[in-house]
């Protein structure tokens, strides 16, 4: 905070000397975060001018850091109510808008501040902070400019001036700005002995190369780096910018030179292998596998050349190299073989390839003691493999049986070997994966705990159990499996938040979610939107931290990121059941599903009812108010102890409000809260179906036709044969020819789209019966289509849908994709009523099927038995000292304990 | 499987890792402050659909106290255990040490370790060429005590 310039001010804001010196030390107190020794002297000042408008900022400004957020912005507004023309004022106003992180806000209190005080320093960087960070990207360029006017001395001047230049793609005035300061630099003190690098300036060249690149000069830039090579360390990236630079320029031995030199470096990068094969041009088969042959020789340690290797043999020469491969794997004891040769398997003929090598290993280790198959007199002399490498090849194959969908055989691989070995962690973790994958999810958590109870300082495997017993909507056990490894004075659930820990709170909202328990699942949802928000607000302290450190390129990557991070999985993920959830409670409000509700109204008048309903939903209203005014009032008298409790302390971060998930759940208009995630969907996860599915349901709902177009333009754009496409399609259609669109421009511009997606007969729209039957035709061996083909008859025809549900509850081992998911999914949306009223005994007769299709999942089961089969639980549920026998041996009973667990939910 | 340094945008996916392999965590904001003041020196092992199973996150000490011998420190370091016995952990340091050497003249690298963990106390000292140099009662959250380990730079790299 710069101070006041007295002459400036009116008469009745200026200070006497002895008080304008007390407003100094103010200052400085404030910087030092010595809190109550400021406020005592903003008390000194104001006991003799309580009207001093700046005095009043400054007292608001401590108070905001001691946590005292409503004391402090009115101690602001009366500080500007003051003295308006006061720049101090208004930039504490900004400062106060800052810590709200209501950056526009900020923004403009900043250029008050300016108008009032042009050339201040301070205020200026403060702006150039906020423009950078709202990526007002002029703004930014027209503060650095006034910043450089200011200070041309400095290096972070000339520096912030070429950067605004750069992000706005102006790479020519960015590299005049960023040469000319270099030419000043020539005459550099000559480096010290005791501090021989420079990296700052080091980075400052890396920087300016990064520009040349990015404006296409390839030849500039080649010629930039030769020249400077010697001042930059990172040999890295000097040597990753020149192969580029060759490549591009089209000298390719030279490319190779440097290649080479980067594979010496680390053999480990599978990208430089093939950047070498772009390089040397490599297409034929017989070249390719020679150049790897004297890779791998050279480089007997690497395993990047050899996977490489493995990806294009094909026949024999691969049997050779996939055999090798894998013995030593087993030999070594390899626990990620199976994962690192997984994606040969999408290649169907080397899956039997990799089968019978598997099956001769076994037969010859249990025979011979050998991988390969041995005559009399060889097997005299021959050197017998380790036990071990039986148990890893058992490991293996339950990996590849599983893999394969031959469930039961991966079974009685596992069990073999932990009946071997029962002390290997990995063979239990392994077992309760088959059983998540055969949708045995309670019995799969059971021997990931006993996985976990074997080891339980990792943490690996502690996770792997949190998860599954989320898997298996035990969330408190969940939450006690985790708590192993938090902090011991939160709770598990408030450390994980704090470590923004998302996978988890993931396996919460989906476990929520198949409870039904929606207002919970939605608050998860809602959790990791705000770690995404944090995110963001991380980079704040960057912008002038990457200047003053000339962190340069990784900045510029870093603004990069975060201008899509909400691109990353982990938010996808949460807002796809976010927004799942939002279309689920306006088609159901919450309301409507309660029992208790229900039964009540059930013997009430229309009218009766639905001034029930008005009198509940008012009295929710009530005891939800009341209790946010609970929470809000503990809230303050938190805030209130804490802030009394640490007066000088650090600057708080902004306290959130409390989600609450009943609200969340009984929200009034969820399509409108569905925005808050389709949205940032759509901007960053837009080559996602699912997103544009999403989209549809929403719009849909809401009657946005142009949207809804959009989205099916855009799902036929990523996957035109998706079954999903078809459904939205048929509804658009549907709702266009019911409810006919008034606007004759949009009609017009709708039916000349639609002629895109071959539904028109000339110029009139088929019918969508008729299109309905065609997409059957065409698609009557996929399941996931026939499932939406039956959503269509039911619209069609709502008030029968006994034909629409024997379609889809048919069942037939030639459909491509019959599998457990798909399945699962019909299931639950036949529950869930999208195909409308369903007799119980039809859906009986479906689940049965399916039971018997897949007799461990849970979700065909039939209710708890009687008989409690112990056998299939590890040990220690059992209560039992021997390994549990194989799975096939209780193959025909029917599990009870599932059932009996899921009831304990 | 890639070795390679880690950028920005693997940030999120190193915390990841490290909140299902570790007991000591971080929020992300640390993780950005380590890739934004000495991006050189942090890499990633991601496997062949581009998850990440192992890290090494890595600074300089750069204190300026009485320690003025500029050197590396390894803040964390983990694999994944479905990705052990691949030499991971090894083929991390190597790359970060190398690149504490050319980028800032480091002479040593230093981590800390729980005296209980036996595992990792292996590992540092038979693979990965560390010497326990001192023990720092109480450095955990916890209470439990630290060893503090180093390993030379100037000659291991240059072999």
């Amino acid at each position: 905070m710069s101070s006041t310039n007295q002459s400036t001010q009116p008469a009745s804001q200026q200070l006497p000397t002895r008080e304008n010196s007390q407003f100094k030390k103010l200052v400085r107190f404030y910087e030092q975060k010595q809190y109550k020794k400021g406020l005592s002297c903003t008390k000194e000042i104001l006991k003799k001018f309580p009207n001093h408008g700046e005095t009043l900022a400054m007292k608001g400004l401590i108070l905001n850091s001691m946590g005292r957020k409503e004391e402090s912005l009115e101690n602001i507004r009366n500080g500007i109510k003051n003295n308006f023309t006061s720049h101090v004022v208004w930039h504490v106003y900004g400062l106060w808008q800052r810590s709200e992180r209501k950056y526009d806000e900020a923004i403009k209190a900043y250029k008050r501040a300016l108008q009032c005080e042009k050339d201040s320093l301070t205020i200026l960087r403060d702006l150039s902070l906020l423009q950078i960070q709202m990526r007002d990207l002029d703004g930014y360029k027209e503060t650095r400019h006034q910043l450089f006017n200011l200070k041309p001395g400095q290096r972070q001047s000339w520096v912030g001036f070429a950067m605004s230049y750069h992000l706005l793609g102006d790479y020519d005035m960015a590299q005049s700005v960023l040469e000319e300061f270099r030419k000043t630099q020539q005459d550099r003190p000559a480096l010290s002995p005791d501090k021989p690098f420079d990296i700052e300036h080091s980075e400052y060249l890396l920087y300016q190369n990064f520009v040349l690149r990015e404006s296409g000069q390839y030849e500039d830039a080649l010629r930039h780096i030769q020249v400077h090579e010697k001042d930059i360390y990172n040999k890295l990236t000097i040597a990753e910018i020149k192969y580029d630079l060759y490549m591009r320029l089209g000298t390719n031995d030279r490319a190779e030179t440097i290649l080479r030199d980067l594979i010496e470096r680390n053999t480990e990068n599978k990208k430089y292998y093939h950047m070498l094969e772009k390089c040397l041009q490599v297409t034929d088969i017989n070249d390719k596998t020679k150049l790897y042959e004297n890779l791998i020789e050279k480089y007997p340690r690497a395993d990047a050349p050899k996977q490489i290797t493995l990806h294009f043999l094909t026949g024999e020469s691969f049997a050779k190299a996939i055999g090798s491969y894998l013995q030593k794997g087993f030999q070594k004891g390899v626990p990620s073989l199976f994962q690192s040769v997984k994606s040969l398997y999408a290649t169907s003929e080397k899956v039997p390839i990799i089968d019978a090598l598997l099956r001769t290993y076994l037969s010859n280790l249990t025979k011979y003691g050998t991988f390969e198959t041995l005559s009399d007199t060889e097997n005299l002399t021959a050197e017998v493999e380790p036990a071990t490498s039986l148990l890893w090849l058992q490991y293996y194959l339950a990996q590849h049986y599983d893999y394969l969908g031959e469930i039961n055989k991966a079974f009685q691989y596992i069990n073999q070997a932990i009946c071997d070995t029962p002390t290997l962690v990995e063979l239990y973790m392994f077992k309760a994966k088959i059983f998540k994958h055969a949708g045995d999810y309670q019995t799969a958590a059971s021997w990931m705990d006993e996985a976990q109870s074997m080891d339980t300082a990792d943490r690996f495997v502690n996770c792997k159990c949190t998860k599954y017993f989320l898997r298996a909507n035990q969330i408190n056990t969940a939450l006690e499996i985790a708590g192993k490894f938090t902090r011991e004075n939160s709770s598990p659930a408030d450390y994980l938040r704090e470590m923004q820990c998302m996978w988890f709170e993931l396996g919460m909202a989906r476990a929520y979610r198949r409870l039904k328990r929606y207002g919970e699942a939605l608050k998860k949802c809602h959790e990791i939107d705000r770690h995404f928000q944090e995110f963001m607000d991380d980079q704040f302290d960057f912008h002038s931290y990457c200047l003053r450190k000339m962190v340069l390129c990784a900045y510029v990557d870093m603004l990069n990121l975060e201008d899509h991070i909400k691109g990353h999985r982990f938010f996808r993920q949460a807002a796809e059941i976010a927004v799942e959830i939002y279309i689920r409670l306006y088609d159901h409000p919450v309301s409507e599903q309660d029992d208790d509700t229900n039964n009540t109204l059930a013997n009430m008048s229309a009218a009766e009812a639905k001034k029930h309903k008005n009198k509940l939903r008012k009295q929710q209203l009530r005891e939800q108010q009341e209790k946010q005014k609970l929470m809000e009032a503990e809230r303050r008298k938190k805030e209130f102890q804490r802030s009394r409790n640490k007066e000088d302390a650090e600057e708080e971060k902004v306290k959130e409000e409390e989600i609450v998930a009943e609200k969340l759940e009984h929200c009034e208009k969820p399509l409108e809260e569905a925005m808050r995630f389709l949205q940032p969907l759509e901007d960053f996860s837009g080559n996602f179906i699912q997103t544009h599915y999403l989209g549809f349901e929403v719009y849909y709902r809401r009657k946005k036709h142009l949207l809804m177009l959009r989205c099916l333009k855009r799902m036929k754009k990523i996957d035109a044969n998706n079954a999903k496409l078809h459904s939205c399609l048929m509804k658009f259609l549907k709702l266009v020819e019911t409810e006919p669109i008034a606007d004759e421009r949009i009609r017009t511009l709708i039916e000349d789209e639609l002629k895109t997606f071959g539904v028109k007969q000339g110029d009139s729209t088929k019918n969508i019966e008729e299109l309905n039957e065609e997409f059957i035709k065409n698609h009557s061996n996929s399941l996931s289509h026939r499932a939406e083909a039956a959503k269509i008859m039911f619209l069609i025809n709502p008030t029968n849908n006994v034909k629409a549900i024997e379609f889809l509850t048919t069942l037939d081992s030639n459909f491509s994709d019959q599998n457990l998911k798909i399945c699962t999914s019909i299931y639950e949306d036949i529950q869930a009523g999208d195909y409308g009223l369903i007799e119980s005994s039809t859906l009986e007769k479906y689940r049965l099927e399916c039971n018997r299709h897949w007799p461990q999942a849970n979700l065909f089961q039939v209710n708890p038995t009687s008989t409690f089969d112990q056998s299939l639980l590890p040990p220690s549920y059992a209560s039992l000292s021997n390994p549990p026998p194989p799975y096939s041996s209780c193959d025909s009973q029917t599990n009870g304990n599932a059932t009996v667990l899921l009831k304990q939910n | 499987m890639i070795i390679r340094n880690a950028t920005p945008e693997d940030l999120i996916n190193m915390q990841h890792c490290n909140l299902l392999c570790l007991p000591e965590n971080y929020q992300l904001k640390y993780y950005f402050y380590h890739g934004l003041s000495w991006p050189q020196l942090s890499y990633v092992a991601e496997d062949d659909s581009g998850k990440i199973v192992g890290y090494v996150l890595a600074k300089m000490e750069d204190d300026g106290g009485e320690d003025t011998i500029p050197h590396g420190h390894i803040t964390s370091l983990a694999v994944r255990r479905t990705h052990r016995r691949l030499g991971l952990a090894q083929k991390l340091m190597e790359q970060a040490s190398r690149a504490m050497v050319e980028n800032f003249n480091a002479k040593y690298v230093s981590l800390h370790v729980r005296v209980s963990n036996r595992a990792a106390l292996h590992l540092y000292q038979n693979a990965l060429g560390f010497a326990i140099h001192d023990r720092d009662p109480r450095y955990y959250a916890d209470g439990e005590d630290a060893f503090s380990m180093r390993r030379e730079l100037t000659l291991a790299t240059k072999a």
